[in-house]
């Protein structure tokens, strides 16, 4: 026959389920399960690559990204590999989330947007009101909070965008159109799966799902009960007998290293064992001196993709054999899944590595020497840190967040520069509506600079990670009443403290008015320079919580340190970026006239009893700095 | 050719480095310092001389596709002789072989299949004769569906030395092979911070680097190698040592980081052009023309398919 063929439309069609080409550089990526996470990738999780999720203390959202990683594996009708030492893996399967809409779904589609969650009816919203219906559209908004409605005519201006729709990137097939025909019961084929499907974490993974769900589940408590059992029968038939050893009060060391279970490996083995026996490899099975076939230019249909979940790793019931092991795992793990169709996601518990430093723990710029070794040999590393676990106060600035989403590292294959560069929104903040040169900090990931600071909210049907921004001062509903840390401009803020202090003429509080005066007219070059050393930033932000606690009864505006949220700090501070060194504590006070509030304030602040003005001042100068 | 910017500020005669030097990279999390190898290995290639690429943190795929972007085909470079990849990611360690039998073993070279499960070092020792008799067999095969030069089977042994055996061998088969006097080598480590992470001793990876550098000092040809150097790491007592140690050996080093102000999109990153102390010595013995190396400070910016280099301050976003 002629060698003219006419091209098969795309390679979208040859792709396996739930799997697209990456508009950058055409590697295959598979969906998170969490649209802003993938866009922080720049588009999926490409194959063969490992993502490091380090693990936040206290909740259990590394272990959600983990879940919303497997559930969409079981969507897309992947084979799932849960690897858990702490939890079993049964237990991990079995409390995964439920698809949205998937048991309601006849009267979802009737009721179009409402039983949405707020956050999805934002994206919905929008769509909806291009078209006219805005019946809805008051409903929704009345309901939702932390939306500022000013006037009618800003109704029809773009919002201002901190986040990512999953919808909105035009390459994700869009669900909206095609949920009655899918949720007929019909089977989806494998063109109809989404890319990125909405769960509800309300509900659970149905049975059916489950059953159909082709899993392996590795647990490695178990595997390392087996291990040693296996190897004290080695070593009691080659060496002595097992109790013999026990007697022994202290062996040799090298005796101790050959009978520890090399745990790491035997996983390492398991999932090797799965991978070529399921056929995911791209090598192993087939010849191996073919050359390798580019991904996209085989008909990859009949594929399915290996997802690889490990929880918890290097967890203390994770035994290793040598400080290497770890190492050496992910290494070979790497190897093994740029071959394969497959790809990994990770969780450690870093905090468990975290040096003793508190600054460490807090700010993120630096981990630990392990931790960081670690993710030089994974493709990408995020690390998650929530309020509930925090140390700071970062809590109650922002209350609609449930934690800060730090990116360290994004995965660059087959190109120079990482794709996430090009294409993320979140990563680039160019996209959308916030300045050009944000305070990025040294611990932007990969090539993507100018980095914005990110923060995520779990919401009912989306777990989303956002550009952290504070809310509007003092919120909606409780303007005025209370006294949430937001940032202003700074220089404002110390005017008003300058002209409370020169118009308030109480006697009794003069001595502080020229404290609060002239700290203020210290603190005013200084607004929001972060620079600060650890023992005074923790005492100063303790000290502004006092200050917060007590004003805040008072009705006054306080504003205070916001730590994690300091280029943004910055930005509307308009200062010059600096590069992040700690959790900020730029704290500016405006005082009211009630004087003996304020008296009572910095008394209390300050751990002073009330006094001596030049003290004081001197005092807050140095926490200052 | 590679990146035009950063070429007047290598010490290059014709785009390459000086016979017998070693360049030490050195780079951190956020700026990585992988172009620049793409940068070398692109003006070997065009210029037509030998690169031998060990690449531990990355795989052939990877290469060839920036080496497509940078105008580069290392797949023919490689079917020509001229390009050999040592493919350290999944043969590196002992866990990248199962010790268990559930793989089918391919049925064209059982040789290789034998070779690869090998554990103990008594067997890997045998690796590197068996390695450069490879290429024999191959070329007797009819067999030899890929015309690519000879797979390097690397097989895990304790010690480092069997690893240079092994490189040494392939790099004497490859000046042998094509014995043009004036053609250059040029050995690229990516990654020796991975070497230390496998669990090879500091020392170990120090030495393998001096004994690599002699070797390819003999052929005509220079080393080039690549160690992560965070800031983080240097309380580590071994990672700080293989760093200063590699600084050490080395004629030149670029040292690559983050802009100390934070980051920014029109600059990722700056390169600091060191000398390393050989270099010292050669100047003093006057083996060094003047201004071979200038000493300074670059900016640069990654694009798709080029790096931007230029002075401090010389952005193309703020001028």
């Amino acid at each position: 026959m002629s060698s003219f063929k006419k091209r098969v439309p795309s390679a979208q069609t040859s792709l396996p389920a739930g799997c697209r080409l990456s508009a950058y550089n055409g590697q295959v990526l598979i969906s998170t399960g969490i649209p802003s996470l993938d866009d922080i990738l720049g588009g999926g999780l490409p194959l063969g690559t490992i993502l490091l999720v380090q693990e936040d203390r206290q909740t259990s959202y590394g272990q959600l990204l983990l879940k919303y990683f497997l559930r969409q594996g079981v969507v897309a009708g992947d084979k799932c590999v849960v690897v858990s030492g702490d939890e079993r893996p049964e237990a991990i399967m079995r409390s995964l989330m439920g698809i949205a809409g998937e048991e309601s779904s006849s009267s979802q589609v009737q009721q179009g947007v409402d039983s949405r969650d707020d956050n999805e009816a934002k994206g919905d919203n929008r769509r909806v009101k291009k078209s006219g219906a805005s019946a809805e559209d008051e409903d929704d908004e009345d309901s939702e909070q932390g939306r500022l409605k000013i006037a009618w005519r800003y109704s029809g201006l773009k919002k201002f965008e901190s986040g990512v729709d999953g919808r909105s990137l035009p390459v994700i097939s869009s669900r909206v159109n095609k949920e009655p025909s899918s949720s007929d019961g019909s089977v989806p084929t494998p063109n109809q799966i989404p890319f990125c499907e909405q769960f509800d974490l309300t509900t659970r993974i149905s049975a059916r799902a489950l059953e159909t769900a082709d899993t392996t589940l590795i647990d490695s408590g178990d595997l390392l009960r087996h291990i040693s059992v296996n190897n004290q029968e080695i070593a009691g038939s080659d060496l002595d007998d097992s109790e013999n050893e026990n007697e022994d009060d202290n062996p040799s060391a090298a005796e101790i290293v050959s009978n520890q279970p090399d745990l790491y490996r035997n996983v390492l083995d398991k999932i090797r064992e799965t991978v070529v026996n399921g056929g995911f490899s791209t090598t192993l099975v087939k010849d191996p001196l073919a050359p390798l076939p580019a991904p996209g230019a085989v008909n990859l249909s009949g594929r399915h993709v290996c997802r690889i979940g490990i929880n918890s790793i290097a967890s203390p019931s994770w035994r290793s054999k040598t400080p290497q092991d770890l190492y050496k795992f992910l290494h070979a793990l790497r190897g093994l899944l740029r071959f394969s169709f497959g790809a990994a996601v990770i969780t450690i518990p870093a905090h468990l590595y975290g040096t003793v430093d508190q600054r460490h723990a807090t700010d993120g710029s630096t981990t630990s020497p392990y931790i960081h070794r670690l993710e030089q040999l994974c493709d990408a590393s995020v690390r998650i840190e929530s309020f509930a676990g925090a140390l700071t106060n970062a809590s109650s600035a922002a209350s609609d967040y449930h934690g800060l989403f730090h990116v360290h590292k994004v995965p660059v294959l087959n190109a120079l520069v990482s794709s996430s560069t090009k294409l993320s929104v979140l990563l680039n903040g160019s996209a959308k509506g916030s300045g050009g040169q944000s305070g990025g900090s040294g611990r932007s990931g990969g090539s993507s600079k100018g980095v914005n600071n990110l923060g995520f909210k779990v919401r009912r049907k989306r777990f989303t990670i956002e550009t952290f921004h504070l809310p509007p001062e003092g919120g909606v509903g409780q303007r005025r009443t209370s006294a949430e840390p937001s940032s202003s401009a700074g220089s404002l803020s110390d005017r008003k403290t300058g002209s409370s202090a020169t118009s308030s003429s109480t006697p009794s509080s003069f001595s502080r008015r020229d404290v609060g005066a002239s700290s203020g007219s210290l603190r005013k070059p200084l607004g929001g320079s972060n620079v600060n050393s650890n023992n005074s930033g923790s005492s100063s932000s303790s000290s502004n919580n006092n200050n917060n606690n007590t004003i805040n009864a008072r009705g006054k505006v306080d504003i205070h340190s916001v730590p994690g949220a300091s280029g943004m700090a910055r930005k509307m501070m308009g200062l010059p970026p600096v590069g992040i060194q700690g959790a900020v504590t730029s704290s500016c006070s405006t005082e009211g006239p009630d004087s003996s509030g304020h008296q009572h304030v910095h008394g209390h602040g300050h751990g002073h009893g009330s006094l001596s003005g030049k003290v004081t001042t001197s005092n807050s100068s140095l926490l200052d700095f | 050719m590679g990146y035009a910017s950063l070429e007047p500020h290598l010490p290059s005669s014709h785009a390459l480095l000086p016979p017998g030097t070693y360049l030490s990279i050195s780079d951190t999390q956020a700026s990585d310092g992988n172009f620049l190898l793409h940068h070398f290995i692109s003006n070997y290639i065009k210029a037509d001389h030998n690169v031998v690429l060990v690449g531990l943190a990355g795989i052939l795929v990877h290469y060839t596709m920036v080496g497509r972007k940078l105008g580069v085909n290392l797949t023919t470079a490689k079917t020509k002789g001229t390009f050999y990849f040592v493919d350290g990611l999944t043969q590196l360690t002992d866990y990248a072989a199962p010790n268990k039998d559930f793989l089918i073993k391919p049925t064209e070279a059982k040789q290789s299949g034998e070779q690869r499960p090998t554990t103990s070092p008594s067997q890997s020792a045998t690796t590197p004769s068996s390695s450069t008799s490879r290429p024999t067999q191959r070329t007797a095969t009819p067999v030899a569906t890929a015309p690519t030069a000879l797979p390097v089977v690397l097989s895990y042994s304790p010690k480092l030395l069997d690893f240079y055996k092994v490189l040494e061998d392939l790099i004497k088969n490859t000046v042998s092979k094509n014995n043009v006097k004036e053609k250059q080598l040029c050995l690229i480590l990516d990654d020796l911070s991975v070497l230390l992470n496998c669990g090879w001793p500091c020392r170990d990876v120090m030495g393998l680097v001096r004994y690599l550098k002699l070797l390819v000092a003999k052929f005509n040809g220079s080393l080039i190698t690549l160690v992560h150097a965070d800031a983080v790491l240097a309380e580590e007592v071994p990672q700080d040592g293989l760093v200063k140690g590699v600084f050490y050996e080395a004629d030149y080093i670029i040292d690559v980081r983050d802009l100390d102000s934070g980051g920014s999109r029109d600059v990722h990153g700056q390169l600091s052009m060191l000398h390393g102390p050989r270099y010292l010595l050669r100047q003093r013995a006057g083996h060094v023309k003047e201004n071979d190396w200038p000493a300074l400070t670059l900016h640069y910016k990654i694009l798709d398919n080029n790096v931007e280099v230029f002075a401090k301050g010389y952005s193309s976003g703020v001028l």
